[in-house]
């Protein structure tokens, strides 16, 4: 059973993968296979945790929940011309508590949170600390002044502006340098399956068929 | 750039080929060829280690693999590498998902890994999703007994390990796995339980290193070479130390392509191109 897995994730994995060469019919199939798996299975445990969190409980005499229930299904309303409208009540309250939720506890821990370890005492710390402390400071108040735009990025400001611009651009330059590598494990993690018995013997399969195609449509 | 033209003008017309079998014969070649590239450990991988060896068995831990199964390979061999620890330490674990493809990452976590003697409802359970993200964390926070049943239907009364969840204070530490912001676990678990860990992917490492060095998250894993590092810790080497020797390969080449490019851009340029 574990070989017949194997080599239809294999087989999955290759017809996904024969987008590279160009647009087919396997690709295709794989990207609908997807997105129905997708769809099936939050289908499946959207319906699961309604029964477990809302059906089971006010059945059980919790009768309070229908009133976010009222709310869900108003969401639906935006289906209709006529009474669009109510689906507002519904969106205000997923935003209200959410931004509720959200900005309550974003002053303790991130403003707070954050400016506290600005405040060291620099003769406990080493020079490493020191030289990291700046670079937040600096990094931290170019980058605002980056953003601010009442008065004319000129003199210092303009100097601070542009450390700013600096600062966020290699902010984004590490983001972005991180994000090809964490691209290149989902090809890595796959070739490391494919060479393991008996997907590694669809390899040349797959090669024989790419060579085919290429001598049938004259190496274009 | 003209039709006819050396080897270096074909590659060039065909870049994208070129890097993609590139690439892969650098993925491939680690597969058959164990290059075993020692990799160096970060001190916020050891400070995690210590942490979970700290815990005595029976402590409660907290755990949320909030991520998409598209994402495993990012922080899924992290997960697994972490949460083995866990089982060997013989913690109890709570996992709770804020995902909705949450609660079958954590079984594919625990089909992968060694639980040993573990008891479902006993040393480990799965609450299953939470829906509501960050509304959701907020709930949980507030009272843990709020979730009624289990991932598979199971009245959470009935489950041993729950009798000694009462407050979100019993937990004594709180791993999350994500793949995106991860602001909303920060905000609403920083401060209510004692010690946070997250494994996050790497891309993702400049938006936790402020919470890291603000004490709002005790340690991280990046990714999955933050899972190869614990590996390395733990003498256990699995999916993400095979992971490791071809990511390096991979970015060393696209180091080389990206110094390359450059040369030829400015070289491009100088000639007025």
């Amino acid at each position: 059973m574990e070989v017949i897995a194997s080599l239809i994730v294999a087989i999955l994995t290759l017809m996904a993968w024969s987008m590279l060469y160009r647009e087919t019919v396997f690709y295709r199939f794989v990207e609908h296979l997807i997105i129905g798996f997708s769809m099936g299975y939050t289908l499946y445990i959207t319906i699961d945790t309604l029964k477990k969190i809302w059906i089971s409980p006010m059945l059980a005499g919790n009768w309070i929940l229908i009133i976010p229930a009222i709310l869900g299904f108003l969401l639906y309303t935006s289906f209709s011309e006529r009474y669009r409208y109510l689906s507002r009540w519904g969106i205000a309250a997923i935003a209200g508590s959410g931004a509720g939720f959200a900005v309550g506890r974003a002053v303790p821990v991130q403003i707070i949170g954050q400016i506290k370890p600005f405040f060291l005492n620099l003769r406990e710390v080493g020079a490493p600390a020191i030289i990291n402390w700046l670079v937040v400071i600096i990094t931290t108040v170019t980058t605002l002044a980056y953003f601010t735009f009442t008065r004319e990025h000129k003199g210092a400001l303009g100097w601070a502006a542009k450390i700013g611009r600096w600062s966020m651009m290699a902010a984004f330059g590490a983001t972005f340098g991180a994000t090809i590598g964490c691209d290149l494990l989902y090809i890595i993690e796959r070739c490391i399956f494919l060479h393991k018995a008996p997907q590694v013997y669809l390899l040349p399969i797959a090669i024989i068929v790419i060579v085919v195609d290429i001598l049938r449509r004259g190496g274009k | 750039m003209s039709e006819k033209g050396g080897l270096i003008e074909v590659l060039g017309r065909n870049y994208r080929q070129v890097i993609w079998i590139g690439v892969l014969i650098l993925c491939f070649l680690p597969a058959f060829v164990p290059l075993g590239i020692p990799i160096s450990i970060d001190k916020l991988t050891i400070k995690a280690y210590k942490c979970i060896e700290e815990l005595e068995p029976g402590d409660l831990v907290l755990v949320s693999p909030d991520f998409t199964p598209g994402m495993w390979v990012e922080v899924g061999p992290a997960m697994n590498a972490i949460m083995q620890h866990l089982f060997m330490k013989k913690v109890r674990i709570v996992i709770v998902s804020f995902y909705i493809d949450g609660p079958v990452l954590a079984e594919k976590i625990l089909r992968e890994i060694d639980i040993g003697d573990a008891k479902y409802g006993v040393d480990y359970v799965n609450l299953g999703y939470l829906p509501g993200m960050e509304t959701a964390m907020a709930a949980f926070v507030e009272n843990p007994r709020r979730i009624e049943y289990d991932y598979y239907g199971t009245p959470v009364e009935e489950l041993e390990i729950m009798k000694d969840v009462k407050s979100i204070g019993d937990f004594k530490l709180y791993i999350f796995a994500c793949v995106t912001w991860p602001d909303p676990w920060i905000r609403q678990f920083s401060g209510k339980v004692p010690k946070i860990i997250t494994v996050i992917s790497p891309a993702a490492i400049s938006l936790v290193m402020p919470y890291v060095s603000g004490g709002q998250l005790y340690s991280m894993l990046p990714g999955t070479k933050g899972g190869a590092e614990y590996e390395a810790l733990m003498k256990r080497p699995g999916v993400a130390t095979s992971i490791m020797d071809a990511t390096s390969l991979c970015l060393t080449f696209v180091m080389l392509l990206v110094i390359v490019g450059n040369i030829s851009y400015w070289r491009k340029r100088l000639r007025g191109e």
